[in-house]
């Protein structure tokens, strides 16, 4: 499922910000290939796309570094 | 009592656009009685002072509410700024002390001063401030700022001395009002929840959207500010990085439920979809006039709106300003 997830996110982030993911572990705010206004975006298409509204109550920028962290966000969101 | 309308920020107006849309917004501000408009401050925005001087060309008696950012100028120019406003227009300014701002704001230019001292600084700051506008010879030997033997030249008409608002309602924020002799400025709880302070009169920061209908009001209202899915998480990652004592208190509220007839008019959706900070006020002129009463009788005495929307709205809100008057009269 994760691995079904982090397939789904790479695409979206290519489609919706045009940003190629060199790897599923890579930081993705720390390198600058996502900034903040980019980053909301990227949620808002992850919630459409999955059908999920992520509890974001207590947000953590910690969970959507990498695309690696967004799947593992996402999947216990989904549970 | 005094009210203050709101200026529309650089970023929401196309570009070509602007300097007409500020100087329109000024004249239905002025037309609606208002005392003065508050014009924001912040990285993303275009000089406070450069928009102030155009709300004076554009307007006769409008006093521009200038949002001051300690980290932007040295108190010396920001007095000068008033005296020079004076000098060219002849008009009175007002100043909006600011402690805060959007905390990456600050960070980008090397600030990361704690919230209660960058209190501490903005009362230094605002006292070298209104030394040199009373036309004292400054010297300040302090923890934010050093002068000596400081002036200002053109001196300002005493009848020019700017009024001074605090923003902020944390403790630090009321004791800098309470050593300035400014009124503190607070985003408000419901009127019923307010408390007054202990030792002055206090302003509030609230939208106002007033129809002969409360449904036709909240239509507008929600017409206005639609629920928006990014700007709800973009209000949740604000408020991870902020440190403003009002943002979490606003934030931990909960929207009212209820039909539009019959829901309270606070409301807080523009808030929590990051389309503004301040609650909004939405019903019938009679029942907004009743909450705009409330606040007044726990001590409000300055009003600053939101950006009004049209010249429609301020009638509608004068309106609720004139029946509001009526009640705390009566």
């Amino acid at each position: 499922l994760t691995e079904q997830l982090e397939e789904r996110i790479t695409a979206l982030i290519r489609d919706a910000l045009e940003v190629e993911v060199p790897a599923r572990d890579v930081d993705l705010i720390e390198t600058g290939l996502i900034d903040s206004l980019s980053l909301v975006s990227l949620i808002a298409e992850i919630e459409a796309d999955i059908g999920v509204e992520l509890p974001l109550d207590d947000f953590d920028i910690d969970a959507f570094r990498s695309v690696e962290r967004m799947a593992e966000f996402v999947a216990e969101a989904q549970r | 009592m005094k009210v203050f309308s709101t200026c529309p920020q650089s970023k929401d107006v196309e570009r070509g656009e602007y300097a007409r849309r500020v100087a329109e917004i000024s004249r239905w501000s002025e037309k609606a009685g208002c005392e003065g408009i508050l014009v924001y401050s912040d990285n993303g925005l275009t000089d406070p002072w450069l928009v102030s001087s155009l709300v004076l060309e554009s307007s006769e008696r409008l006093a521009p509410l200038v949002a001051i950012q300690p980290v932007y100028m040295h108190p010396y120019t920001a007095a000068k700024m008033v005296t020079s406003l004076a000098l060219l227009h002849g008009r009175r300014v007002w100043l909006n002390m600011l402690a805060g701002g959007f905390k990456n704001d600050l960070i980008a230019l090397g600030d990361e001063t704690p919230h209660d001292e960058r209190y501490e600084r903005t009362t230094e700051y605002t006292q070298i401030i209104l030394g040199l506008l009373r036309g004292e010879t400054v010297t300040v030997e302090g923890r934010y700022y050093n002068v000596h033997n400081l002036r200002l030249t053109p001196e300002l008409p005493p009848e020019l001395f700017p009024g001074v608002l605090m923003s902020g309602s944390s403790p630090a924020g009321l004791q800098a009002a309470r050593t300035l002799g400014a009124t503190p400025v607070k985003y408000p709880k419901p009127p019923g929840e307010e408390e007054s302070p202990e030792d002055s009169d206090f302003g509030v920061r609230v939208g106002i959207i007033a129809r002969d209908d409360a449904g036709e009001a909240w239509r507008v209202a929600l017409e206005r500010f639609p629920e928006d899915r990014e700007g709800q998480i973009t209000h949740k990652m604000a408020m991870k990085v902020s440190d403003s004592h009002w943002h979490e208190q606003l934030s931990a509220r909960v929207g009212e439920p209820g039909s539009e007839s019959e829901r309270h008019p606070y409301w807080l959706g523009p808030f929590q979809n990051y389309k503004t900070f301040c609650p909004y006020l939405v019903g019938t002129h009679e029942r907004v006039a009743t909450e705009i009463a409330g606040y007044m009788g726990v001590g409000a005495e300055t009003f600053i709106l939101d950006i009004p929307a049209s010249e429609e709205e301020l009638d509608h809100i004068g309106r609720v300003f004139r029946l509001a008057r009526e009640s705390a009269a009566a």
